[in-house]
């Protein structure tokens, strides 16, 4: 065999196993923990967070995982979905905000597939910032989504 | 084409060796990969430490891209790359910067407006053409499919 067809073989193989490695995702949206900001993390029950998160829950299908970040009746939704979902994530996100916005009964819904508002989320989680700090990021985040290049 | 054309094409065909198509490939798609790689890792950066959003991160990932190829051609190294990796390191972005300073240094000795300033888009402009031209293509058949959708 020569050296062309060993490096082929080589890098259709690792192209696989790279497509294969972020599909045995599916229970990771079962685990998340929403963050309220003037309740905290732990007294979530009966909060517009907690009934978010039952709806997202069943949607495994194509979410891969999602933050969620609630302040005053009002949230940011983060979401990440499958590999080959990527194509369609701006229709899912607008799919997904519409049907919160009806099951929840409230506008104040924003749902995002930015990977930035993800990181941000995931920043508070981390209990080192205070309410004030937590708020003021809200704010930030929600300018940010409005945010065009 | 005379008889001499003909039999001089024949013994070039003949005497010069098969280029290795399928390893320049290879070479190519890693190395270009690899250029993509710091690509996405320079998008996480600026979205970690800076107020940039997936939309907006393209803008400051591309600048450093172009400004480092930039560096590193007139230094001279992005040549060797370039020798080693071929289309890998010409179809990136990586590949506009060192178009332009590659033009740019090659015609410094006619002056910096008539030699730099008037031959730095030399290679580059077709770039810049055909980049817009697409786009309108592609702007184009999107909005006819829109249209078509309603």
């Amino acid at each position: 065999m020569n050296k062309g067809m060993v490096i082929l073989i080589v890098s259709v193989l690792s192209l696989l196993f790279a497509c294969n490695a972020g599909e045995n995702n599916e229970t990771q949206t079962n685990t998340v923990t929403p963050i309220n900001i003037e309740k905290g993390t732990d007294d979530i029950n009966g909060t517009l967070s907690k009934q978010a998160t039952a709806i997202l829950n069943k949607k495994n299908d194509f979410l891969s995982s999602y933050k969620i970040l609630e302040s005053e009746n009002e949230l940011i939704i983060a979401i990440k979905v499958d590999f080959f979902q990527q194509f369609t994530e701006q229709k899912i996100e607008k799919k997904l905000e519409k049907e919160l916005k009806e099951k929840l009964h409230t506008k104040k819904i924003k749902v995002s597939s930015d990977e930035k508002i993800y990181i941000e989320i995931s920043k508070l989680e981390n209990n080192e910032f205070t309410n004030t700090e937590k708020k003021k990021k809200f704010t930030k985040l929600k300018k940010l989504m409005k945010d065009n290049a | 084409m005379v008889q001499t054309q003909n039999s001089y094409k024949n013994l070039v065909t003949k005497k010069t060796d098969n280029p290795p198509i399928l390893l320049n490939c290879m070479k190519a798609f890693v190395v270009g990969g690899f250029i993509c790689v710091i690509g996405q890792a320079l998008s996480y950066f600026y979205m970690y430490f800076f107020d940039f959003t997936e939309k907006t991160v393209g803008n400051p990932t591309v600048a450093t891209l172009i400004f480092f190829t930039m560096l590193l051609t007139g230094f001279g190294f992005y040549d060797r790359i370039a020798q080693f990796a071929g289309a890998g390191t010409a179809v990136p972005v990586t590949g506009f910067g060192n178009a332009v300073i590659s033009a740019a240094i090659e015609h410094r000795t006619e002056g910096y407006v008539q030699g730099v300033g008037g031959n730095m888009f030399k290679l580059a402009g077709s770039v810049i053409l055909f980049g817009v031209f697409s786009a309108f293509v592609l702007a184009l058949i999107k909005t006819i499919l829109n249209l078509w959708g309603n």
